[in-house]
């Protein structure tokens, strides 16, 4: 099933993320017009997230993550939230949060970077960072395109 | 005679080779001429005849055999089993036959059920005894039970509990490294896999216990194969769980019960020496050992999307068979297939090799692409207030560069976008969108136009506003020509799922 998906999935992604990103900024546009040009940006990028999140569904860990995350209106987006890893979503073990001073490896780095990241092993957190980067990859187009359009 | 198990099993394995030997023989062409459930019944029957032939004494006194005797005794004429059991009696058993008895027949699940309990503690002993005719009567019910459980595959639960009991009770009498390897590699195996607790590698593991156990008797008395079956023995009880269908599963058996037949008319008349469990635990590892030979050097076999949710593994030649070092190789495997996977995704990493750099190049690339979205977020913020209605022109950009792709979700029928939305209401929307005052409704309205026919679609585009809030009804009709050919069912599956929308 995941290999059908993959297939279809780049297009219906890219679907999904135009159509929530673009309410989404039609909708800052309409109604955030006092605000600074920095907190405009940074509710355009939580916007971003929010849609590159609902693109990819539920099924993702990390998509799952982040809405939580942003539904926890945290201010910084890739803040750790510290009660997240009660809460894991993935059966594996949970990375403790050990007070010792461990030498960030790489996979940690990971983990820091992918949202919903901390709390799973490498073999899944590897699947997960293989769709985050796709759906951040077709986030980043989109911007891309409309940046582009709008300034042409 | 007084009979407790134990003592069955003590007498069973003096001359326990003949009869196992028959028996596998008997109940691998049972298996082979009938392998349907229906057929589970007779190879009780058979090998409890065989048992009754071989045996000096019967035991009719002991209650187990009692309780298995009508449900072993319930196909009584199978001209098979009693032609065996007349050409193969080596001891001059004097008792009669009562094979032909046609004993009143108990459920198969009766005898099923008992048996799972009582049978396994005696597999390990091979005791020739009077008492071995219920021994092997309980042998092949228990391998009918595993039988049953072969047959059904894909019902582990109502089979594999007894079967599970079965196996536990094994490694619990048995207390062997290779038994418990049997057992504890599918664990650990499954244990890292993502796929819910299904039972079908300790369902694989029973049978594949049953049919070595079946085989193991015949080939008990080959000392010479020991040595190397030391060696391989957890290897190939890890590879019980290996198997990764029952097609497989049925060759396997089949194969095994081949050389197991060419086993017994080679060795029947030196199979004496049965002492102890050791034998036993090391014939059936020498049952698994000849049983992988013929299928033997597969590759580990994924089977992340068959049936059985359990990835089996089979240990590699001259690989580390220790159930750790065994699930710990599946774990490396999914690893670096993943990571491969990431290679392809992430540009200009194909040249590079090895799991540190590439991780290292995994998280530039996302930490790139996280502050491009950062800085594009930035260069909306200041471009956008002049965006209002660029917006909709970007929309039909989108559109048209959309269109390419999509155009398999063009074909979607307008009643597929919202089933919850009923036909009867997109007249209403229809007048609600055109009593919308919107600053740019016209335009609006226009691009809504040009899309729709563009797309084909006359209907679809004023189901949205129904669904949506007035505040949206707006940025819903610039939505209205991304809507229908969106995937209607990640939208729906999306908003059903609790996410605010």
């Amino acid at each position: 099933m995941n290999r059908k998906h993959r297939t279809k999935n780049p297009n219906n992604n890219k679907l999904m993320l135009a159509f929530h990103f673009l309410r989404a900024l039609a909708r800052i546009n309409k109604s955030t017009s006092t605000v600074s040009s920095y907190q405009r940006s940074c509710i355009i990028k939580r916007a971003a997230y929010a849609s590159m999140a609902h693109a990819a569904g539920p099924r993702r860990a990390w998509s799952r993550a982040l809405l939580y995350r942003l539904r926890r209106g945290s201010s910084r987006l890739h803040a750790l939230p510290a009660i997240r890893r009660t809460r894991s979503f993935s059966h594996k073990r949970v990375k403790v949060a050990s007070p010792k001073l461990r030498e960030p490896n790489q996979a940690d780095v990971l983990r820091r970077l992918v949202p919903g990241g901390e709390a799973m092993e490498l073999s899944s957190l590897l699947k997960e960072t293989a769709h985050y980067i796709q759906c951040l990859s077709a986030q980043v187009w989109l911007m891309q395109n409309v940046v582009g359009s709008i300034t042409s | 005679m007084e009979m407790n198990a134990n003592d069955k099993f003590g007498m069973e394995k003096r001359s326990g080779v003949h009869l196992n030997h028959h028996i596998s023989v008997v109940s691998a062409d049972c298996q082979f001429g009938t392998p349907s459930v229906g057929a589970v019944p007779a190879n009780p029957a058979i090998a409890m005849s065989q048992g009754v032939s071989m045996s000096s004494s019967s035991s009719p006194s002991v209650p187990g055999a009692d309780y298995f005797g009508p449900g072993l005794w319930s196909h009584p004429a199978n001209p098979q089993s009693l032609g065996f059991g007349n050409a193969q009696t080596n001891t001059g058993a004097s008792s009669s036959i009562p094979i032909g008895k046609p004993v009143a027949v108990s459920s198969r699940g009766m005898f099923l059920q008992a048996i799972p309990g009582v049978l396994p503690p005696n597999l390990s002993h091979f005791r020739a005894d009077s008492a071995f005719i219920e021994r092997a009567a309980r042998f092949s019910c228990f391998n009918g039970g595993n039988f049953s459980g072969m047959m059904n595959p894909f019902g582990p639960s109502e089979s594999l509990t007894p079967h599970s009991n079965a196996s536990r009770g094994v490694t619990g009498t048995q207390g062997h490294k290779s038994e418990l390897n049997m057992t504890e590699v599918p664990r650990d195996i499954t244990a890292p896999t993502d796929h819910g607790s299904s039972s079908g590698s300790p369902l694989k593991n029973q049978r594949d216990k049953g049919s070595s156990l079946v085989g193991g008797l015949s080939n008990v008395p080959r000392e010479a194969n020991f040595t190397e079956v030391d060696q391989e023995k957890s290897t190939e009880l890890a590879n019980a769980a290996g198997n990764s269908s029952s097609s497989d599963l049925g060759s396997k058996k089949r194969k095994r019960s081949n050389q197991d037949m060419e086993l017994d008319q080679v060795q029947r008349g030196t199979q004496l020496s049965l002492e102890n469990t050791k034998d036993n635990a090391e014939a059936k590892q020498n049952l698994e050992q000849n049983s992988s030979k013929p299928d033997g050097k597969q590759a580990k076999d994924r089977t992340e999307g068959s049936k059985e949710d359990y990835i089996h593994v089979r240990a590699r030649r001259g690989q580390a068979t220790n159930s750790h070092s065994l699930a710990e190789r599946v774990r490396r495997e999914k690893i670096s297939e993943r990571m491969k996977y990431l290679q392809d995704l992430v540009p200009g990493c194909s040249k590079v090799t090895g799991k540190a750099v590439m991780l290292d190049e995994i998280i530039n690339y996302v930490q790139s692409l996280q502050r491009q979205v950062e800085f594009l977020s930035m260069k909306l913020a200041t471009v956008n207030p002049r965006v209002d209605v660029n917006i909709e022109g970007l929309l039909s950009k989108d559109l048209f560069q959309f269109r390419g792709g999509s155009s398999s979700m063009i074909g979607f029928s307008p009643n597929m976008i919202h089933p919850q939305l009923h036909p009867s209401q997109q007249g209403l929307v229809q007048a609600g969108i055109s009593g919308m005052g919107s600053p740019s409704d016209a335009v609006r309205r226009a691009m809504n136009a040009q899309l729709t026919v563009m797309n084909g679609f006359k209907e679809p585009t004023p189901q949205m506003p129904n669904v949506w809030d007035d505040e949206l009804h707006n940025v819903m009709q610039l939505s209205y020509g991304i809507n229908p050919p969106l995937n209607t069912k990640e939208l729906n599956g999306k908003s059903r799922d609790g996410f605010p929308i």
